[in-house]
């Protein structure tokens, strides 16, 4: 894996790449250092990274613009910051994690280990996504979504209002901050659950989702235990 | 009262009626006042239904005539003998200059007399002359009580025939001053039950005047029953009393205020002012209880003739102080002439004209939204209608109760402003408060204080003496602030170690070195708490790529009445700082403190400007010195 540190402070920069190196050993392929959001940015549009953790001060009006500008790419993103109170909005807005400082070995092993582990949801549900558009970054709050389908390296989400909006982010790394009343139905769909009106075995091994405006998604097998015991919980 | 009153009340206006123009409308103003009387009517049949204009008109034609034929008759007074409880005022005099015996007599022929008309004559003070009039008395006298005249402050001395017979002596008339002997302010001359039959009466006076300054002019002398004159005396006396009564309480208030509110000019002047009025009114009640020589209670009046202006511009300049007026100098000069020049031109003391331009101050005050001033405006026009009530005959009750609603509506002002001013002095507690707060603050924001033990955390892991020092330079830092953070100015010096601590401390967080030039600081120089401090913090945060080193300047200069300090720095960032819009840069926390503080400590006499000037970006603080 990639990843990229940003951190203005240099002793400290040079700590979490040690942490990183020793926490993770062969598992990564290479780590960068940038000391400004903007030298960051400019390095992830040459350079795609796997996971960034980012040292922002969130107090000030420009702090929630770089949220979205972090939120938005491909990668996951985890907050390293000294602002602990603004850690639930940095979870609304998607992050995988918020680490305050200062930390130790622990805290931050636990926040690298979320970016394996695909079971333990964040410690706050994640509220927005963040869709880039014409060079804008715009929130899509995740309770407008229908469903959410895979498409190439992009995921495409329905919304309620029938709009179709899409995300630069892979349906594993969406399932990492999603929140729980979201079910991968299949390899290529989310659906929220309460959007689904009924499901049923078509015959010959296929099952199928009927949403409530009446479209029909696929539904994997092992998934359709799982939904069957989630709905008649 | 009688003619001295009048004089006395010429001069010092200030808690005194003048009787002048109520003489005058006995005479010749009949005339006027039915002028007055018909306009009214032209008016009134414009409002009223035609029938009631016809009664009102008729019944106005059926008093006019009276009221002309008692105030217009020809050197004869007349006085009711059966009712009581009033006074006839002997105003028409015939003099001549002279002496004759003769005179005295009441069937001397005096048509050739000349007359003296109200207000005109100014008498010259030579020698010794008569004057003459008649009175004619009516109905039957009442059996419990005499007649009497009461004569106050006329002239030096005189004497004072009733037909011809020499009734009353006060001093010694005298054709020269060395022979004159001065006689009493006060005189009040009873008339024996068999001298005042009903019938037609001659009143003669032989007077001279050699040892009183001002001259005399027109003058009434009060006839009636000795009991009334008594009474109207008492009753003017008690008026004074309560007068001075209401000055003399509103001085102490106001002196106390003075006194114990932090010494607030304002308060004085209004104090002296009051002050300056009990004395004005203090002569004149004096001289009423005791009856003093003329020559002493004229050199009495010629003080009141100092006091009264001086009284006038001592509430003008209280007005200008608690209006906060601009360019207050000039204002006094205006103020000062106006007392003056009417005193000087017409003899006219009453500070009418000060009044006027103080009710001036209160519309610009009011415009200015200044505490109270609306307040003073109705308390100052109260005073104005009734000096106007006044000057057209209303009593003296009115003219007291002027002075009361005056200083009520004055002490209603101050006390407004006093409430204001203790609002501000809270507010300016509470933002000093706010202030230290913040101060603190700032340094156990997370920002700061977790991102330094982080560092710390990671100086320990690469190299533990960094680290040492590290904490030694926080732990410094922190005493420092402790140490200062209540106080509102501290040493230069003290706010350039600090700002060294601070920048040794950054520069072991950011690994680099910062360095701080101080030039030409004078010692002694004080400045709010963590002024440069603040702006060295956003000179760092905004000047500087990661790994840089950086060099901070601060120097203070001293010109005709200001100070100068300017703070400079160096940084690879500040041109893209300075491509950012203005309003970007501005008003960031750290700048809001910086004005709050210079606002605090020097208040509407500092300025603060930045910007990108040679190589560096540069913060220039302008402080004007008292």
């Amino acid at each position: 894996m990639r990843i990229l540190i940003v951190e203005d402070e240099r002793p400290i920069a040079k700590y979490i790449e040690r942490l990183c190196r020793q926490l993770l050993g062969s598992k990564i392929r290479a780590i960068d250092i940038q000391h400004s959001l903007e030298d960051a940015a400019s390095f992830l549009f040459r350079q795609p990274v796997d996971l960034c953790l980012l040292d922002l001060n969130l107090n000030g009006e420009d702090g929630y613009e770089l949220l979205k500008l972090a939120v938005s790419g491909s990668f996951h993103t985890i907050i390293i910051s000294a602002n602990t109170d603004k850690a639930i909005e940095a979870f609304r807005f998607g992050v995988l994690d918020f680490v305050p400082k200062p930390f130790d070995e622990e805290r931050l092993s636990q926040a690298l280990q979320r970016y394996f582990d695909r079971q333990s949801p964040p410690a706050e549900a994640v509220r927005y996504l963040t869709v880039r558009k014409e060079n804008q970054n715009i929130l899509l709050p995740v309770r407008e979504i229908f469903f959410l389908k895979a498409a190439g390296i992009y995921v495409e989400a329905h919304l309620k209002n029938g709009r179709r909006e899409i995300l630069d982010k892979t349906m594993d790394r969406l399932g990492q901050i999603l929140p729980a009343n979201f079910l991968r139905i299949h390899r290529s769909y989310f659906v929220d659950l309460e959007a689904i009106a009924a499901y049923r075995h078509t015959g010959g091994g296929t099952y199928q989702v009927t949403l409530k405006d009446g479209r029909q998604l696929p539904l994997s097998r092992q998934k359709y235990k799982e939904l069957h015991e989630l709905l008649n919980e | 009262m009688g003619e001295w009153e009048n004089s006395v009340k010429r001069k010092m206006r200030i808690g005194y009626m003048p009787q002048r123009h109520r003489d005058h409308r006995v005479g010749n103003d009949a005339v006027s006042f039915s002028l007055c009387v018909s306009v009214a009517n032209l008016i009134l049949s414009f409002i009223l239904p035609p029938s009631k204009i016809t009664i009102l008109a008729i019944a106005l034609f059926c008093i006019l005539p009276l009221h002309a034929q008692k105030t217009g008759s020809d050197s004869l007074h007349v006085f009711d003998l059966s009712r009581s409880g009033q006074l006839e005022r002997l105003g028409d005099w015939k003099y001549r200059f002279g002496d004759n015996p003769l005179w005295a007599l009441s069937d001397f022929d005096d048509q050739a007399w000349g007359r003296l008309h109200p207000g005109k004559e100014k008498e010259t003070n030579h020698g010794i002359r008569w004057y003459r009039t008649r009175v004619r008395l009516e109905g039957e006298q009442n059996d419990f009580d005499i007649l009497a005249m009461y004569f106050s402050g006329i002239v030096s001395a005189y004497e004072i025939y009733w037909d011809g017979r020499l009734i009353h002596r006060n001093g010694g008339v005298a054709a020269v001053q060395a022979a004159e002997i001065p006689g009493d302010l006060l005189r009040v001359v009873k008339l024996r039950r068999e001298w005042t039959t009903p019938g037609i009466h001659t009143i003669a006076i032989r007077l001279s005047n050699l040892h009183v300054h001002d001259s005399f002019r027109y003058f009434r002398i009060p006839l009636g029953y000795l009991s009334d004159i008594r009474d109207k005396l008492n009753e003017f006396m008690y008026l004074q009393l309560f007068n001075i009564g209401v000055f003399f309480f509103a001085c102490l208030f106001s002196f106390a205020l003075f006194l114990g509110g932090g010494r607030q000019r304002p308060y004085l002047m209004f104090s002296l002012y009051c002050l300056a009025s009990v004395l004005g009114i203090g002569i004149l009640a004096y001289q009423l209880l005791w009856n003093i020589n003329i020559r002493y209670a004229d050199s009495l009046v010629w003080l009141s003739y100092i006091i009264t202006p001086l009284s006038g511009v001592l509430l003008a300049i209280f007005f200008i102080l608690i209006f906060e007026m601009p360019r207050k100098y000039y204002h006094m000069l205006i103020v000062s002439v106006l007392a003056v020049v009417p005193l000087l031109l017409f003899d006219q003391s009453d500070p009418v004209l000060v009044l006027l331009y103080a009710s001036g101050m209160a519309l610009y005050a009011i415009r200015k939204k200044v505490p109270g001033s609306l307040t003073a405006l109705i308390g100052i026009l109260g005073l104005l209608a009734m000096m106007v009530f006044f000057y057209w005959g209303v009593v003296w009750y009115v003219y007291t109760a002027g002075i009361v609603f005056f200083i009520f509506c004055v002490m209603l002002s101050i006390s407004r402003q006093i409430k204001q001013q203790n609002q501000q002095h809270e507010v300016a507690k509470l933002r000093s408060a706010r202030l230290e707060t913040e101060l603190l603050k700032k340094h156990i924001q997370p920002h700061f204080l977790m991102n330094t033990l982080l560092s710390i955390i990671s100086w320990i892991r690469e190299d533990p003496p960094t680290a040492i020092k590290l904490i030694q330079s926080l732990a410094e830092e922190f005493r420092m602030i402790n140490q200062i953070s209540s106080q509102t100015e501290i040493p230069l010096s003290d706010e350039v170690a600090l700002c060294r601590t601070h920048l040794t401390l950054m520069g072991y967080r950011q690994d680099v070195q910062y360095a701080l030039e101080a030039q030409n600081l004078p010692g002694e120089e004080k400045i709010p708490p963590m002024i440069f401090h603040t702006l060295i913090e956003n000179g760092l945060t905004h000047a500087y790529r990661s790994g840089e080193n950086g060099k901070f300047l601060i120097s203070c200069e001293r010109n005709n009445g200001t100070v100068h300090y300017r703070l400079w720095n160096d940084g690879s960032q500040l041109e893209k700082l300075s491509r950012q819009p203005a309003q970007q840069i501005e008003e960031g926390m750290g700048l809001k403190y910086v004005k709050a503080r210079l606002e605090e400590r020097y208040p509407h006499r500092w300025q603060m400007d930045y910007g990108l000037r040679s190589d560096g970006w540069e913060v220039n603080i302008i402080i004007a010195q008292h």
